[in-house]
């Protein structure tokens, strides 16, 4: 694996991105939802901050990778970076390091606008980048399944849905929907999230940063065997 | 520098390419001549693996295909069909990625687009650009790491004939610096124009080979064309170019006035395929 190739391929993605509507304003959503939540409807500072990350992490970390391999299949460009020195590996890490990127911005943002701190920094950001890792594997999935950038809303919305519905709607506890959600890797981020956030031991954080890196792990996994069967050209 | 034997691809039941066999020499412009749907494609995709042939052997340069398809991938520039540059981003920045990613100086992406008078397009979005301009700066990219062998899909397809006439100026200089170009055409003129050898592909099958100009002697027919008043209006009539009754027909016209204008024409490659294949380019 090539660095330079890497990080021409990231180039490439950012001056793309800066240009690609529907990526920036899937990157506004988050940050545009906190604002709702932290001024107009009150949030307290740490849940406004842990709902819009758990959205930016899930919405921006799922569609974008998707959206970018769907769309270099459709218009076949996908075909020429093949037949490049750029190899599979060094294609997907430059997508999945610009969404990594992309999510990182929105919760910076998202920060100051609900006026919550992380009080645990470390804990914070490796909760955050493992449930980012998780999504993206999952958004290249989606956008190998899919044969252009329309099929990634009707293949990836099920599973955008079950990422962030029940996580969120099971925050109450007791129900129905929070015994489902303890099953679903996504509700792990929110959890990691509010505890670094409140300044929890490292320790404390533990069990989500590793059921979030397991989920990561089994869906490279899911990945590579998907890969297999459809390869990236499609 | 390319050899191919008995090469074969199926999709299902459909065969696209039956047992084509064929070789390209060094410096040589190579044009594979069909209409749409006759393999061309198909047959240039397993040139440069990106496709898996069905059966039978590839050899490009010393590389054995589809096993080596990574290490030729390095050596070989490709122009495929569509233009797949990305829109969103400026000629330059497109150029800037292959260079980085083919380790060579951005600068070389900037001497190409000179080369081809693209410099000022060269901050321009793709999706700006004319279809020759991109055109241009596909075939440029495919440059960028100079290449020995070119392999180039419908390279002026739709074009305009001063933007084709341009991108037949950048080829031929290429090949006069030593560039082998395999290209597929459905434009005879195209082919005739440029390329030293050229294959007929018909429904996936060579059914003639040869240089341009031996096919025309070979099944060529040279004949005379005239124009000639009848009946009140004008009539364009072919007759073979010799032989008692042509000088006897063009005779009679002559004495009764009749003729507008003449003269002689010989068989285009358009002629020839139709002839071999039985088949219209279109």
């Amino acid at each position: 694996m090539s660095l330079s190739r890497v990080m021409a391929l990231v180039v490439k993605e950012i001056q793309d991105l800066r240009r690609n509507g529907s990526i920036l304003a899937m990157l506004a959503v988050a940050p545009g939802m906190t604002l709702l939540w932290s001024k107009v409807m009150n949030f307290p500072p740490f849940t406004a901050a842990t709902i819009g990350i758990l959205f930016a992490v899930i919405m921006v970390g799922t569609y974008t990778p998707a959206m970018m391999l769907a769309e270099e299949k459709e218009k076949n460009t996908l075909r020429v970076l093949m037949l490049s020195p750029a190899t599979p590996t060094e294609i997907l890490l430059g997508k999945g390091l610009v969404t990594l990127l992309g999510v990182l911005v929105a919760t910076a943002i998202i920060m100051p606008i609900s006026g919550a701190q992380a009080q645990n920094l470390p804990l914070f950001l490796l909760t955050i980048i493992a449930g980012t890792v998780f999504v993206i594997m999952l958004g290249f999935i989606i956008g190998l399944l899919s044969p252009n950038q329309m099929a990634t809303g009707y293949i990836g919305m099920p599973i955008y849905i079950v990422l962030l519905l029940f996580p969120v709607l099971g925050q109450e506890g007791g129900n129905v929907l929070s015994k489902i959600a303890k099953f679903i890797p996504s509700n792990y981020i929110g959890d990691g999230v509010f505890k670094a956030l409140k300044g929890a031991a490292f320790s404390e954080g533990l069990m989500e940063l590793g059921i979030l890196s397991g989920s990561a792990l089994l869906a490279v996994i899911l990945f590579v065997l998907v890969y297999k069967r459809k390869e990236i050209a499609g | 520098m390319i050899k191919v034997e008995n090469l074969h691809k199926s999709y299902g039941n459909k065969q696209a390419v039956r047992g084509v066999s064929f070789e390209v020499n060094e410096g040589e412009i190579y044009g594979f001549l069909g209409p749409n749907g006759a393999g061309k494609s198909t047959t240039i995709k397993m040139l440069t693996g990106q496709l898996t042939p069905t059966a039978g052997h590839v050899q490009v340069m010393k590389y054995a295909l589809p096993k080596d398809r990574q290490a030729l991938a390095r050596k070989i520039g490709v122009t495929p069909e569509n233009a797949n540059l990305y829109e969103r981003l400026t000629a330059r920045e497109n150029l800037d990625l292959f260079c980085r990613l083919y380790g060579v100086p951005t600068a070389r992406g900037q001497e190409l687009l000179r080369r081809v008078n693209l410099q000022e397009a060269a901050n321009t979005q793709v999706k700006k650009l004319s279809k020759g301009m991109r055109q241009r700066v596909l075939l440029i990219r495919a440059l960028l790491h100079s290449p020995k062998l070119l392999f180039l899909d419908e390279p002026t397809s739709g074009l305009d004939p001063t933007s084709a006439a341009d991108i037949h100026d950048v080829l031929r200089e290429l090949n006069s610096a030593g560039t082998t170009i395999f290209l597929t055409t459905h434009n005879m003129e195209e082919a005739d124009t440029l390329c030293d050898r050229v294959a007929f592909l018909n429904d996936g099958e060579i059914a003639e080979t040869g240089r341009p100009e031996d096919l025309k002697v070979e099944y060529g027919e040279e004949s005379l064309i005239a124009v000639v008043r009848e009946n009140g209006g004008l009539v364009e009539k072919r007759l073979p170019l010799s032989g008692e009754a042509t000088g006897r027909q063009v005779g009679h016209w002559l004495t009764e006035g009749q003729i507008v204008s003449i003269h002689s024409v010989e068989s285009t490659l358009a002629d020839i395929f139709i002839k071999v294949t039985g088949r219209k380019l279109a």
